[in-house]
C-alpha cells in the first residue's frame, strides 16, 4: 500500500460511527473563506477544513481531492496549498460546470463534502540539489503553487528556482501575492510573468508562455522542467523545452480527465492501460509518450 | 473468495451430494429461509437471472444457456445507493449544516444457478474492487459473504467461448458448489439429478446444512464415485461451439501496436452506440456516481455506466478525448483485450456469449478478437 493511500486508511477508520462507511464516501467540510483571484471573478480560491479535525489528512504536492456539493455532484480538485502548510486547505478553482459553479456561488460557512488524497505526487525526492523551472498558465498554476511553496519550504534541498508564469490579461494573473511579493523575495528564486495581452498598468513581457519561456532559455543543465496549464500552452511549452535540450525525464506535468471514484475503480479516467486517479496525475513527459494519445 | 487472482485449477472437493431435480424447488425454498437467493428463472418467456421472491412470477430455469442479464448485478447492483445527505439552514442563525448518513451494503446473497464463465467474471470484478490501494466496502461486504453455486452446462451453444479464455464448461473458478448434471453433457440434457460438489469451505458448509439435507440434498450412492469423476470430466473436457471458429483468444500483444488502426473505423461504422453490450456483460465494471435530490435533501448512488455513451468521458468546458464512435469502440475492445490484461494479468472476458446475442449488428468481442489477428500492426 502506498504512502498516501495509507494516510486515506488510517483516515477512514477513524471514523466515529464505528462502522467502515465506505470508499465513496466524503467527510463534511466547511467553506472558511473565499478569495478572488482574477478581476472578473472566474477563479476563486477556497479555504475549507473539515468539521471533524480528527479526520484529517496529510496531502503529498501534486495531489487531488473530490470535492462534493451535494445535490449538484462530485469534482475532481487539486489542493493549492502546500502540505508543509497543513490545514486548512486552499482549494482554487475555476468556474467550469454544475460542480465548479455551484461552489462558485457559495460563501463561507457553506458545507460540502471532501474526501482524499488522490493521485501519485510530484517525485520530489528525485530532485534534490537540482535547478527547478516552473512553466504554468492561467489556472494550471494552482496544483504548481502547492509544489512551488512545498520546495520553498525545504530551500536547501533544491537549486535556484525560476517561476515562469502567464496569463491572458494582468487581472487573470492568480496568486497575486504569491507572484508579486511572496515568492521574488525567496533566496535564489525569480519569478517570471507575461501577458498575452496588456493594458495600461501593465509594464512587463507581453506574449505566450512558450514563446516567453524559449526567449528566457533556462539552461537545462541538471534542472527539472514542470509545466501546468491549458493543453495548447503544454503541447508548445514541450516543443520549446525540447528545442532549448530538456530531455523527456526532465519534463513533468499533470493530466486532467473525468472521473468518478477518484480511486481506480469506476473505469472512467484511464489512458490506454493507466489510471490517471490513482497513476497520475503527474507524469513524466517519457511515461506520456507511452500512452495513446487519447487525453 | 477462495483464489486469488492466479488461480486456475480445479480444487479438490470438500463434499459430495446428491439433489434430484425434483428437489430443487424445496432446496431453494430452504436456502431462501435463511438467505436472499438469486436464481435464474423463466420471466415473460426469457431467461433472467434475478433475485427469488416467493409467490412472484418466474418459474426456476437452471438449463437456460445463458440468462439474459448476467448475475453482476447480485454483486455490483445496478443502482447502489451510498449515503443519504439532508442540507439544512438553521433558522434562527442562518448557518448551512450538512447530514451525511451513510447507507450500508445490501446483504450477502446465494447466487443459485451461475454459470461457470459468469463466476469466473466475479474473479475479475474481485479483482477491480478488493485488489489495489483501495478496497471497494460495498462490494466486499456483499462479497465475502455470498456464496456461488454454479452448474455446469450441458449443451453450450453458438455463442459460447468461454474456452477461448481458457475456461471451461465445467469450470469451478470461483463457485463454491459446482452442480453437475448425473446424466452428464448432451444437446438434450434434462437432468433428473445434480451432483453438488463443494470446493470450498462455504461451499461445504451449504451442502452439509441441516436446511439443505432435509431439502433433499443427500449423500450420493457409494458405488457413483468413478461415474461423478467421469461426470465431471465431461464437462470439463466440453468444447464451445463458437470458439472452435475463434480459438484460443491471446491478442494482448498485437493490439500494442494497433492503437492507430484503421481498423476501428470500420468497426465503428456498425456500432450503433447503444451500449447494450457492456450492460449484460458480466465483466463490465465501469460505473458512474450521482445525487438523486429532492430539495434539501437526497441519495447518492453510483449506477452502472457504459464507455459506448457520449456522455462518458466528456468533461465539464466541452473537452472531450473520446468525441467519436471510433474512439468508444476502440476503447471497449481495447479495454477488455488489451489495457485490462496489462493492469491484471486478465483478459476482461469470460466468453459467455451475450454481447454475441445481444447485439443489434452482431458487431461482438469473438470476432473483433479473431479479425484483429489478421490486421497489419
Amino acid at each position: 500500500m502506498s504512502e498516501h493511500a495509507t494516510a486515506r486508511a488510517a483516515a477512514a477508520g477513524s471514523c466515529s460511527c464505528g462502522e467502515t462507511s465506505g470508499l465513496l464516501v466524503p467527510e463534511v467540510a466547511t467553506i472558511l473563506d473565499v478569495r478572488n483571484e482574477t478581476a472578473a471573478g472566474d477563479v476563486k480560491t477556497f479555504r475549507v477544513a473539515l468539521d471533524d479535525p480528527a479526520a484529517a489528512w496529510v496531502h503529498r504536492a501534486g495531489q487531488c481531492a473530490m470535492v462534493s456539493v451535494f445535490g449538484v455532484g462530485e469534482a475532481m480538485i487539486s489542493i493549492t496549498s502546500s502540505p508543509t502548510r497543513g490545514w486548512p486547505l486552499e482549494l482554487s478553482i475555476k468556474r467550469m460546470g454544475r460542480v465548479t459553479g455551484a461552489l462558485h456561488d457559495a460563501g463561507p460557512g457553506e458545507k460540502i463534502g471532501l474526501r482524499g488524497p488522490y493521485g501519485n505526487h510530484f517525485p520530489t525526492g528525485d530532485w534534490k540539489g537540482k535547478r527547478l523551472v516552473f512553466i504554468a498558465g492561467g489556472i494550471g498554476l494552482a496544483p504548481v503553487r502547492c509544489l512551488i511553496d512545498y520546495c520553498l519550504a525545504h530551500r536547501s534541498d533544491f537549486g535556484p528556482v525560476d517561476i515562469i508564469y502567464g496569463a491572458r490579461s494582468p487581472g487573470d494573473l492568480c496568486f497575486k501575492p504569491d507572484i508579486f511579493e511572496r515568492w521574488p523575495k525567496e533566496k535564489d528564486t525569480r519569478v517570471h510573468l507575461t501577458v498575452d495581452k496588456g493594458d495600461d498598468e501593465w509594464t512587463g513581457p507581453v506574449g505566450f508562455v512558450p514563446a516567453f519561456l524559449e526567449e528566457l532559455g533556462p539552461s537545462p543543465d541538471n534542472a527539472v522542467a514542470i509545466t501546468c496549464g491549458p493543453p495548447i500552452m503544454i503541447k508548445f511549452v514541450l516543443q520549446a523545452l525540447g528545442r532549448l535540450g530538456y530531455t523527456d525525464d526532465q519534463i513533468v506535468t499533470t493530466l486532467e480527465l473525468k472521473m468518478q471514484c477518484g480511486v481506480g475503480k469506476c473505469g472512467r479516467c484511464n489512458i490506454g492501460d493507466k489510471y490517471v486517479c490513482v497513476d497520475g496525475p503527474v507524469f513524466t513527459l517519457s511515461q506520456i509518450k507511452k500512452m495513446p494519445n487519447e487525453f | 473468495m477462495s483464489t486469488s487472482l492466479a488461480s486456475g485449477a480445479p480444487t479438490a472437493p470438500k463434499a459430495v451430494r446428491l439433489v434430484r431435480a425434483a428437489d430443487l424447488g424445496r432446496w431453494l425454498d430452504a436456502l431462501s429461509a435463511g438467505s436472499r437467493v438469486w436464481a435464474p428463472q423463466s420471466v415473460g418467456g426469457r431467461p433472467r437471472y434475478r433475485e427469488l421472491t416467493p409467490g412472484r412470477e418466474g418459474r426456476l430455469d437452471l438449463e437456460a444457456v445463458r440468462t439474459v442479464d448476467s448475475p453482476k448485478a447480485a454483486l455490483l447492483p445496478q443502482t447502489e445507493p451510498l449515503l443519504a445527505y439532508r442540507r439544512a439552514k438553521d433558522p434562527g442563525t442562518g448557518r448551512p449544516s450538512l447530514d451525511l448518513t451513510p447507507v450500508p451494503p445490501a446483504e450477502p446473497v446465494v447466487l443459485f444457478g451461475v454459470r461457470p464463465c459468469d463466476a469466473a467474471a466475479v474473479e475479475l470484478l474481485d479483482g477491480v474492487f478488493l485488489t489495489g490501494d483501495f478496497v471497494d466496502e460495498h462490494y466486499k461486504a456483499r462479497r465475502e459473504k455470498s456464496v456461488i453455486v454454479t452448474v455446469a452446462c450441458s449443451a453450450p451453444d453458438r455463442a459460447c467461448f468461454c474456452t477461448s479464455f481458457g475456461l471451461s464448461p465445467g469450470s469451478t473458478r470461483e463457485a463454491d458448489v459446482v452442480l453437475y448434471g448425473r446424466s452428464g453433457p448432451g444437446p438434450k440434457a434434462e437432468p433428473d439429478a445434480y451432483y453438488c460438489v463443494a470446493y470450498s469451505d462455504r461451499g461445504e458448509a451449504l451442502l452439509t446444512s441441516e436446511a439443505s439435507r432435509s431439502a433433499g440434498v443427500v449423500e450420493p450412492p457409494a458405488d457413483e464415485g468413478q461415474k461423478l469423476e467421469d461426470t465431471v470430466a465431461a464437462f470439463r473436457n466440453l468444447p464451445t461451439p463458437l470458439a472452435e471458429r475463434v480459438g484460443r483468444v491471446d491478442v494482448v500483444d498485437k493490439l500494442d501496436g494497433l492503437f492507430e488502426s484503421p481498423y476501428w473505423e470500420k468497426v465503428a461504422a456498425r456500432c450503433l452506440g447503444c451500449g447494450t453490450c457492456t450492460f449484460v456483460c458480466p465483466t463490465c465494471f465501469c460505473f458512474g456516481v450521482a445525487d438523486c435530490a429532492a430539495g434539501g435533501r437526497g441519495v447518492r448512488f453510483r449506477y452502472w455506466d457504459s464507455c459506448k455513451f457520449p456522455h462518458f468521458l466528456r468533461m465539464a468546458g466541452g473537452h472531450d478525448p473520446r468525441p467519436h464512435k471510433k474512439h468508444r469502440t476502440r476503447q471497449r475492445f481495447m479495454h477488455k483485450l488489451n489495457y485490462h490484461y496489462h493492469r491484471y494479468g486478465r483478459y476482461l472476458c469470460v466468453g459467455c456469449g451475450r454481447c454475441v446475442e445481444s447485439c443489434p449488428v452482431g458487431l461482438h468481442l469473438p470476432q473483433v478478437a479473431d479479425e484483429v489477428r489478421g490486421l497489419e500492426g
